[in-house]
């Protein structure tokens, strides 16, 4: 506190030797730049206000909190876009469809996940076909001129 | 003018002012990234999707190149101009360049098909089949290299003609293989899952089949023999025809054995996954 209330003095006393000086940019008269210097000793006394506002535990906390925030945002939004990854299918983790859902009896939850998943593996092989046929390319127009 | 208490008002206004904005910022921006968050898997597309998609895009420049190629040959053999010749030159580098993009989008569709299922129950090494997709498609990348310095149509003729032989001869075995042997390792993969849930099954509804309930049982676990019995018959039949020179034609693609056997294959594993769950309502 004492090396605070120091600072602050002394920042005081800068402040009046600049205000005392606030003649001189006068003479140089660049529109309201003596006006400006003249709030130097406000600026000065505001600049120590937010310090102090700063070092309040309080605003700490809300600086902290609002980084902490903001880093969650960004790994979220960095999450999001980040491509899917590829789909290999897990037999221990299976999001089943209201198609692969069949109701049966109470069974082994362990072994109903196990049905999901190979209900799973038949349902890919029949959705993702896509024709492979290849590409029609015209090298006969090409060689020939 | 203003005094200096309303300027250090004012000065005390702009700063509350910035700091209300920023906290507003940072508000909507978490809820933003919460909403991006939880809609992207829906929106978001696969890394098979992706190489469907750019090889489409890579297949409709072609097209667009083509035709300008075509408009061009045709001026050039009209008018037999320097001018006329050297635009079909252009016109056919264009086309001839492409040709390289589309098969390197066409070899990473391929490859990215062989990773949309788990190889560990397949009697195939999804790294073996890679090495050779991921080889040609080098291949291809050097010589795109080699094709960007050409200078001129006759130069573009030989070496089109060579690309054409290459892409015949290596290329496309390579893409039939590559198909036909994803193919039957992901039905191997459902055959070895099939093997082991029916086991599981078994150990568990053994005990628990009612006396009437017996033959039904019996019949069930010879249903799931056949069933094996059946997929079994396929794969080997298919994995006759990799020892084969198969090429995949576009003009029989439903009738190609490929497209058969995994017709043949799903209708096996559609009956497979009823039959799973079949015996389990008698229990």
């Amino acid at each position: 506190m004492k090396e605070q209330n120091s600072g602050m003095m002394e920042n005081d006393i800068i402040a009046e030797d600049i205000s005392q000086n606030q003649e001189a940019p006068k003479i140089a008269s660049f529109g309201n730049l003596p006006k400006l210097l003249s709030n130097s000793k406000q600026v000065i006394e505001k600049g120590n206000k937010i310090i102090s506002y700063l070092k309040r535990p309080k605003t700490i906390i809300i600086i902290i909190c609002l980084l902490a925030l903001i880093a969650v945002s960004f790994s979220l939004l960095i999450i999001s876009l980040r491509p899917k990854a590829q789909i290999v299918p897990n037999p221990n983790f299976v999001i089943t469809t209201p198609q692969t859902q069949y109701k049966t009896k109470n069974i082994d939850p362990e072994l109903q996940k196990d049905l999901d998943s190979f209900s799973k593996k038949v349902e890919d092989l029949n959705s993702k076909q896509i024709d492979f046929s290849p590409p029609v390319i015209d090298f006969k127009s090409m060689s020939s001129f | 003018m203003p005094t200096h208490k309303e300027i250090s008002n004012l000065k005390s206004q702009i700063s509350n002012w910035i700091f209300k904005l920023f906290l507003v910022f940072t508000v909507y921006f978490c809820f933003l990234s919460l909403i991006i968050y939880h809609l992207s898997p829906i929106f978001s597309i696969s890394p098979l999707e992706q190489a469907q998609n750019d090889y489409s895009y890579q297949l409709t420049k072609l097209s667009d190149f083509h035709e300008k190629f075509i408009t061009a040959k045709a001026n050039y053999l009209s008018y037999q101009t320097a001018v006329s010749k050297n635009y079909a030159f252009l016109k056919t580098k264009d086309y001839f360049i492409q040709v390289y993009y589309v098969y390197s989008s066409y070899l990473f569709l391929i490859e990215e098909k062989t990773n949309v299922f788990d190889w560990s129950l397949s009697s195939f090494k999804k790294d073996d089949i890679h090495a050779q997709v991921e080889k040609e498609t080098e291949y291809l990348n050097n010589n795109l290299k080699q094709a960007q310095t050409i200078q001129t149509l006759e130069e573009i003729q030989t070496r089109s003609m060579s690309l054409q032989e290459h892409i015949k001869t290596i290329t496309l075995p390579i893409i039939a293989k590559t198909v036909l042997t994803s193919d039957i390792a992901q039905v191997e993969d459902s055959l070895g899952s099939f093997n082991l849930l029916s086991q599981k099954i078994d150990l568990y509804t053994k005990g628990k089949i009612n006396e009437s309930d017996q033959p039904l049982y019996q019949n069930w676990k010879s249903e799931v023999e056949s069933i094996k019995y059946q997929l079994d018959i396929q794969i080997k039949d298919s994995k006759k025809l990799l020892g084969q020179n198969y090429i995949i034609n576009n003009s029989d693609q439903n009738q190609s054995p490929t497209k058969i056997f995994i017709q043949n294959s799903q209708k096996i594993l559609d009956r497979a996954k009823n039959i799973l769950y079949e015996i389990l309502n008698f229990i």
